[in-house]
């Protein structure tokens, strides 16, 4: 919070991060299982003398590679610029604590990058045992950069007895890792059926593609089982209060875990449906739309973890606007200008200046003015006294916002701002 | 306003003693500075002689269509490459380099999708040879790359002087405005030139080794060519970026005892040594010897230069903070894990290696 703030006008900064995020989880999990399913093909197309996999295996490596090491290595350097932007504290935070679990990753990430690029131009020019060999490499070095940062990404939603140890393997090693791990390698083998999918859908329709379908679609069967387990697991993990959280408390958590497994039934029931019991009706429009319901399932998910993290960006320890729990006291007493330096910076001045300093520092990482939970229409037609109330009575907090912060002299001048931002129509961000 | 102090680092103590990652920040970022230099100059170069070469097999052209293959890799290894070093940046210099990246906002985020603007660019110009190349791709990656290179430049320099953060906060357009900002650019990219032009005449030279043939034994004059011109010109860029320095760090660049001064003799020496071997290569395709000295004396230059470079880190941020300070909590098992991965991650890279040498001579 003692950090500069970078304000993202109408859909906010969880959105910016989101928007790219989403992107490279579901690049970056089809490059792991995409990776294994052509491996995997490749070796049992040599061992039966298949042409038709053989040449479907190289033409999926092409995709695979230009996919992963475009969007998908770059959408990852851009979820860290984003959280860099947003979460400057969280993000030093994390590096602070787990920077060997991502040097570790990073080594893994190198080689699996370049692995890749070699097992994609080496299909005529090495011998198939080593050229098998780099597409193993690859495999188990991009398993192992999952391995890794499932540690830190579970980490945010349950720090489990980091928050008292502070250490490292407890961190890491946390009560969602494994459930975590089982749910994203379901994913993974989701999307590799379903890139699969997309491949096999350019192919001749005859009896060679509906046998290539077929055993696509068991990976596909496969990642789904394993990801309904791993999310049963998931959920039963999770502490009481995040349990509540999505089975209940919010609404929208709640819808957005149903339409999650929702989507995963859907996705079963049409790759069982077109895999092998009408096999007349896969084609293109069929492949995109498992695309689609897969990519709901992960986002689902990942829009779930994210969302019952809140009232925290590292459960338990920080919230999301950067405020420590461990020092909320301090700053109702000392104030929270005291700790947000940068809330003023290229501020104008006006009357209530001060109260859009306290906006900023403590609100605006979540609200915006009118756009992504707009702040105008929520005080629209309200006084400094109302909403003063109202605020001091967010002192203790309430389901999904971390609690008000600041000294009673601030809190007063939030309201007259807020007060003001109300009165007005238009104008904000 | 009153000039914002600079915000209090993580309290969690750093899991290793700071000099290790001092090491694998500077080892890194070598790394991957030479990467890019390759990928960076390689792309100028390529979209040079295709913009001047009008007959379609003039080596020009062939150039075009060899780099094409080789550039989608050189990204990807640089964008790889550059991941460690932005890890240990953040690490120990985190105070500064969160607030200036904040401050600098939009414009850095602009860097993502420049890179994969670039990238596709290149890929596009790769394809483009199924029907004879289109050139314009090669200029939309120069492009692309050249303006990661001005905000990386920006946003580093932003790093190194926080009296200027209050400014950028209130003004966006005081990024640009930094009196080393250009010779600091100039730099990067004539280093880029350089080193590409280095790495053609050598991997020219290597391939004339076993089959002598005319488009790598012109690619060999032509990177020589390239590479001692825009030696030259960055001699004299170096001394431009040299006086543009702010007192501050020039007197902390000095007063610093000898081992900066040193390093930075040594760094200026390394350079002149290689414009006087790079000078007197007449013919570089048979003087293989001499090539490969200026190769490895440009190789040592580069390598100084990152010293140099970290060393001026220091001296700019001493006013401002001394990452000496920073509470440490050693963490063995971590560190010995991350040897281990480290040693098998580039064991797994040399037999990558190999394996490739292996492919280019079936």
């Amino acid at each position: 919070m003692d950090y500069p703030l970078f304000l993202v006008p109408y859909i906010g900064g969880g959105w910016l991060i989101g928007a790219n995020a989403i992107l490279h989880v579901v690049i970056a999990h089809c490059a792991i299982g995409g990776g294994l399913l052509i491996v995997v093909t490749e070796a049992l197309a040599l061992r039966r003398n298949d042409q038709l996999w053989l040449d479907f295996a190289r033409r999926q490596s092409g995709v695979l590679v230009l996919l992963s090491s475009v969007l998908g290595a770059l959408t990852g350097v851009g979820i860290w610029f984003t959280i860099g932007l947003v979460h400057s504290a969280a993000t030093a935070l994390l590096i602070h604590n787990f920077v060997w679990g991502w040097a570790i990753e990073w080594v893994f990430f190198a080689v699996e990058m370049s692995a890749a690029l070699l097992y994609v131009a080496t299909w005529d020019r090495l011998s198939r045992r080593t050229h098998l060999a780099v597409g193993w490499l690859y495999v188990v070095a991009a398993y192992l950069s999952l391995v890794v940062i499932n540690g830190i990404l579970s980490f945010m939603l349950t720090p489990g007895r980091w928050l008292e140890t502070r250490g490292f393997w407890e961190g890491f090693f946390n009560p969602t890792y494994w459930p975590s791990l089982v749910l994203r390698t379901g994913i993974a083998c989701m999307l590799a059926g379903v890139f699969g999918w997309l491949g096999a859908s350019r192919l001749a329709a005859d009896s060679e593609r509906r046998r290539l379908v077929r055993y696509l679609s068991a990976w596909s069967v496969a990642g789904a089982v394993l990801f309904l387990a791993g999310t049963a697991m998931w959920l039963i993990a999770l502490p009481g209060d995040v349990q509540d959280m999505i089975v209940g408390a919010d609404g929208l958590l709640r819808n957005t875990a149903v339409a999650g497994l929702g989507a995963a039934a859907l996705f079963g029931t049409l790759v069982v449906i077109c895999g092998y019991l009408v096999p007349r009706a896969f084609g293109r429009v069929v492949a995109i739309c498992i695309l689609l319901l897969a990519t709901t399932v992960l986002g689902s998910y990942e829009r779930v973890r994210e969302g019952a993290r809140k009232p925290f960006v590292i459960h338990g320890y920080m919230y999301s606007n950067g405020v420590l729990v461990a020092e909320v006291e301090r700053l109702n007493r000392e104030g929270i200008l005291s700790k947000a330096r940068w809330a003023g910076a290229g501020l104008r001045s006006h009357p209530t200046a001060k109260g859009e300093q306290v906006f900023r520092a403590q609100c605006q990482s979540c609200h915006t003015l009118d756009g992504y939970l707009a702040i105008r229409r929520l005080v629209a037609g309200q006084d400094a006294e109302g909403i003063g109330a109202f605020l001091e009575a967010l002192r203790g907090g309430r389901p999904g916002m971390p609690p008000i912060v600041g000294s009673p002299q601030e809190v007063q001048e939030l309201a007259a701002y807020l007060a003001a931002v109300g009165s007005t129509i238009g104008g904000g961000r | 306003m009153t000039p914002p102090a600079i915000p209090l680092p993580d309290p969690t103590p750093l899991p290793g003693p700071i000099w290790l990652f001092q090491a694998l920040l500077l080892a890194t970022f070598a790394v991957h500075l030479l990467l890019l230099n390759c990928t960076i100059g390689g792309t100028l170069i390529g979209a040079a002689h295709a913009l001047i070469t009008q007959h379609a097999d003039a080596p020009g052209r062939q150039l075009g269509r060899w780099l094409s293959r080789l550039l989608p890799a050189a990204v990807t290894l640089t964008v790889t490459s550059g991941v460690a070093p932005l890890l240990f940046i953040q690490l120990l210099y985190g105070q500064v380099f969160f607030p200036a990246t904040v401050l600098a906002g939009w414009v850095w985020l602009a860097v993502v999708p420049l890179i994969v603007m670039g990238y596709l660019a290149v890929y596009l110009y790769k394809h483009s040879w199924a029907v004879g190349g289109r050139t314009r791709w090669l200029s939309v990656t120069a492009v692309c790359f050249g303006l990661v290179l001005l905000i990386q430049s920006m946003a580093n320099l932003l790093q190194l002087t926080p009296d200027r953060w209050v400014i950028v906060s209130e003004r966006i357009a005081g990024l640009a405005q930094a009196p080393t900002l250009l010779p600091r650019l100039f730099h990067f990219l004539l280093a880029s030139v350089a080193v590409a032009g280095m790495a053609l005449a050598v991997v020219g030279s290597l391939r004339c080794r076993s089959h002598p043939d005319a488009f790598f034994a012109w690619m060999t004059r032509c990177g020589t060519r390239w590479a001692v011109v825009i030696t030259g010109l960055q001699m004299v860029d170096g001394i431009w970026w040299l006086f543009s320095l702010p007192r501050n760090a020039v007197t902390g660049f000095v007063g610093a005892g000898p081992y900066p001064l040193l390093l930075l003799g040594a760094g200026m020496g390394g350079g002149l040594l290689t414009l006087i071997l790079l000078a007197s290569l007449d013919r570089p395709e048979a003087q293989r010897g001499l090539l490969y000295l200026s190769a490895a004396s440009l190789l040592a230059t580069v390598l100084l230069m990152v010293g140099i470079r970290d060393v001026l880190r220091s001296t700019y941020l001493a006013p401002f903070l001394a990452i000496s300070r920073l509470p440490i909590r050693m963490q063995t098992d971590l560190v010995l894990l991350f040897g281990f991965s480290f040693l098998l991650g580039a064991l797994a890279l040399g037999w990558l290696v190999r394996k490739l040498v292996q492919a280019e001579h079936t």
